[in-house]
């Protein structure tokens, strides 16, 4: 008899259909998976075996064949087996009902019959509801996953034999609750409070433009100086991630593996450290599974490259196109997949090799040659990416700190929030959301500038030898300075203000 | 195109032979009126060339086959280069050097400068903020008064000199220790384009010839001798400078110093030049206009008056400079308002943002 089970893969993000045909004919008693099968699966012959034995079925002695079509996909990972295992019981007729037929079945088998979790739930579940599916069958340590999907049918099952009584009706199993995002929400907390950073001001209001504007930042300093810490931080004053967004966070941390299968959702907003030691396919994606790299990992969070001209320029330089478009496009022999990629890139760098350069207390042993070396490491093209460029103080300024009490994150937060909901308005239907992601004919529409301040650029340009290329990027940062003060035009202490974030693009660095 | 004559052609094949000294192409033309004989009649000079200096006759000979004329005046005229020759009326009488004068000088852009004052600067390659600007201030001064700024074109006070004179739309000659097809050091590409449109480069040597240690020393001897006078801006007490230095006193210019902080060791060699009493102190560009009797040009910035708010932070950065946190303690500002006001300041010119979130005057 033939069986045809309805289970789900995954291509990057997108999960579509796969239907499994069992058949089990006479000939030497074997399994035969076909269909493109990776490993993972062509061993799921193995475990759907034993688990069956272990359950208290018994395996057919026949010929079985497993088809998973489409035939021409590559399917990798191992969440075929549950699907498989009903399958055969279906073609074996121990299963004494069609009801499978009206669910897609995912899970992973262990040896004796229980299931274990898979990876990608929540991005399979959200397209098999794109595509019209509602009822599933899932192993039970996925649940929290799938509670926060609203209009499906969950079931969570932990064994084969449970999964098989469930099936027949013999047990009831009623679908996973849904739960409220918010309610996740509340939860969060920062590792590092914005009010624990001491000093550093010009340092801190520089983080609270860059994330008001949603504007990429790099931080200049001596080792020591905080700029870890600073970066840090960062994440606790930067707005609360939407539904939409937490969904798309973890699409991608469920795809790779990383997900918490007790909470089920990402609630923090990401905050990811690459070593700079890392490959290129770590950073955008790929390897032979093309796995989302840092970049799609840290979409609508942090990616944080400490000493970013330790890294290989030509790591660094992949990062233009997601910077760009928001988006990583990753081919690799079997396909092509496109991962998100919006996120905001916090660099730091010392400002020459050993570190001391522009202190007082500490002489700078560099020669030019290698200061300019040094800070030739990023290019001019990814530099243009990055709007806002500051200098942190080091440690031998301590002293100068304000004892005063330092602001805490959620001050700050507050009125980070307050620009953005100014900046969603105005690009309500532009297709962005904050200033960075302005192009030439907003900013022209939106960030005109006083004749004063007009002068005034005119000048600095001049005088501080900025690169032309500055221009939008001061434009861009002021129009922010000005939300963050509710202003509606922006004034010439604006512009003055975003001036002084241009500190690489200064003579003094060359 | 210009056209050489057969003596001058083989001065300039002379002066391809890299390995050879200048002392050396100098004794070798001293054995004949007519340079063109030595590449002709090798075997004739064999013996006298072999006293001279390792295998030279071979040298000579190696190049009468490799050196293509053709080819040479090609590549002149392409990059817009000639050579000057001490027969030249262009050629300054003042290079005419008892001992040393060059045989030829290879150049690129506007010899006319030639014929105007002359006024060399030079110092350290690695200036302090004072040492730069000391040199700008110099620079500027000198050129705005009438004086064609020469210079090394090295890193350093060199740069800054030149660049100093460019931005006052005036002129600078650059005296470069390789040859005239050749940027060194690269940073200074920009900055030598600039001078082979609107400044002129000189240099003793053939294309292409690699700056080597030697050459620097030799080139200095022409700074001075081309200049009224020599203005030091910030130098070591071992610095190549000092080469210049001995130079111009020999050549019996004027020698002007910049006394500078007396525990800087960049200050060391400007500091102790001015114990000698053939060194003039400058604390000035006037001092130096005045001994040439000349005008200085007033400086015309636009007159405006400063806000409140101006006048506090420049009264805090008058006796030093001082860190973003001190300002803000200081002047009670807003972070805003502070940032607002330097960047104001420093488009006026009156402060600078130095590294370190530094501000000085």
């Amino acid at each position: 008899m033939l069986a045809k089970v309805n289970s789900f893969a995954l291509s990057g993000l997108d999960g579509y259909k796969v239907d499994i045909e069992i058949d089990i004919n006479a000939g030497l008693p074997r399994v035969e998976i076909i269909g493109l099968a990776d490993t993972a699966i062509k061993e799921s012959a193995e475990r759907v075996t034993s688990s069956l034995k272990n359950s208290g079925f018994h395996f057919p002695v026949k010929r079985v064949i497993v088809n998973l079509a489409p035939a021409d996909t590559k399917k990798e990972g191992s969440l075929f087996d549950l699907p498989i295992a009903v399958g055969v019981l279906a073609a074996s007729e121990q299963l004494h009902t069609a009801a499978y037929k009206n669910y897609v079945i995912l899970g992973e088998l262990s040896l004796d019959g229980k299931l274990r979790p898979i990876d990608g739930l929540m991005a399979i579940l959200i397209s098999g509801m794109q595509q019209g599916f509602t009822k599933f069958i899932i192993p039970s340590e996925n649940a929290a996953e799938a509670s926060y999907i609203d209009g499906i049918e969950a079931y969570c099952v932990h064994s084969l034999k449970e999964a098989c009584e469930f099936l027949e009706g013999v047990s009831k199993i009623t679908a996973v609750e849904h739960k409220e995002f918010a309610n996740a929400l509340c939860e969060q907390k920062c590792d590092v409070d914005f009010s624990e950073v001491k000093g550093q001001r010009t340092a801190k209001r520089a983080m609270e433009i860059a994330v008001a504007g949603g504007h990429n930042i790099l931080l200049i300093g001596p080792p020591g100086a905080g700029k870890s810490m600073l970066a840090k931080s960062v994440v606790g004053i930067m707005p609360d991630l939407t539904f939409e967004e937490a969904i798309e966070v973890t699409k991608v941390y469920s795809v790779a593996g990383l997900l918490d299968e007790k909470k089920g959702i990402v609630t923090m907003r990401p905050f990811r450290t690459p070593h700079h030691t890392a490959t290129i396919p770590a950073l955008v994606g790929g390897g032979n599974r093309s796995l989302p790299g840092e970049v799609s990992l840290a979409n609508h969070g942090v990616l944080f490259l400490d000493e970013m001209p330790e890294y290989k320029r030509a790591a660094l330089e992949t990062l233009r196109q997601p910077l760009e478009d928001g988006t990583i496009t990753v081919s690799r022999v079997q396909q092509t997949v496109k991962y998100p990629a919006n996120f905001m890139l916090i660099g730091s760098m010392n400002p020459c090799p050993c570190g001391n350069y522009g202190s007082r207390k500490q002489v700078c042993t560099c020669t030019p040659q290698a200061i300019r070396r040094y800070l030739n490491k990023l290019s001019g093209p990814l530099l243009d990416r990055i709007d806002i460029q500051v200098e942190v103080d080091g440690v031998e300024y301590a002293d100068l700190r304000a004892h005063g009490e330092e602001e805490s994150s959620r001050s700050v937060k507050e009125r980070v929030m307050r620009a953005r909901e100014i900046q969603r308005k105005r690009f309500a239907d532009g297709g962005i959301y904050t200033n960075s992601d302005m192009n030439n004919r907003l900013i022209k529409e939106y960030c005109s500038i006083p004749a004063e301040a007009e002068e005034m650029m005119e000048s600095a340009f001049r005088r501080l030898s900025l690169s032309a290329r500055a221009s939008f990027r001061i434009l861009k940062v002021a129009r922010t300075i000005a939300d963050l003060e509710g202003k509606d035009k922006i004034e010439t202490a604006h512009v003055a203000e975003a001036i002084q974030y241009r500190s690489l693009d200064r003579k003094y660095f060359n | 195109m210009r056209e050489y004559t057969r003596e001058q052609m083989a001065m300039i094949k002379l002066a391809s032979i890299e390995e050879m000294s200048q002392r050396q192409r100098k004794a070798v033309l001293s054995l004949t009126d007519k340079p063109q004989e030595i590449f002709l009649h090798p075997a004739r000079f064999a013996e006298a060339l072999d006293k001279i200096g390792d295998s030279l006759y071979e040298k000579i000979r190696d190049t009468e086959e490799s050196f293509d004329e053709e080819r040479f005046l090609r590549y002149t005229e392409s990059i817009n280069a000639a050579v000057l020759f001490r027969e030249d009326k262009e050629f300054p009488k003042r290079l005419c050097l008892e001992e040393d004068a060059p045989i030829l000088l290879f150049y690129r852009g506007n010899l006319a400068l030639l014929s105007e004052e002359c006024f060399a600067i030079v110092g350290t390659r690695a200036p302090t903020r004072y040492g730069r600007d000391v040199t700008d201030s110099f620079a500027r001064a000198l050129a705005d008064a009438g004086f064609t700024i020469v210079s090394g074109l090295a890193r350093g006070v060199d740069a800054i000199a030149h660049r100093a004179a460019l931005e006052k739309g005036k002129h600078t000659i650059a005296v470069i220790g390789c040859g005239v097809d050749r940027v060194y050091p690269a940073e200074n590409k920009d900055l030598y384009e600039r001078i082979t449109q609107n400044g002129l480069l000189l240099s003793e040597y053939f294309f292409g010839v690699e700056p080597r240690a030697f050459h620097f020393p030799e080139r200095n001897r022409l700074i001075s001798a081309l200049s009224e006078g020599v203005l030091v801006t910030e130098a070591g007490s071992k610095s190549g400078t000092m080469i210049t230095v001995n130079y111009a006193l020999d050549q019996g210019k004027d020698i002007f110093a910049v006394p500078g902080n007396i525990f800087s060791d960049q200050s060391k060699g400007t500091n102790e030049m001015l114990h000698n009493p053939q060194c003039m102190i400058a604390t000035d560009p006037q001092d130096i206009l005045d001994y040439y009797k000349k005008e200085g040009v007033k400086e015309q910035g636009e007159a405006r008056q400063l806000t409140t708010e101006e006048v506090l932070v420049y009264a805090a950065l008058q006796d030093e400079d001082k860190h973003f946190e001190e300002l803000l303690n200081i002047t009670g500002l807003s972070m805003g308002e502070l940032m607002a006001t330097l960047t104001k300041l420093e488009v006026l010119g009156v402060i600078k943002k130095l590294p370190g979130n530094h501000y000085g005057i």
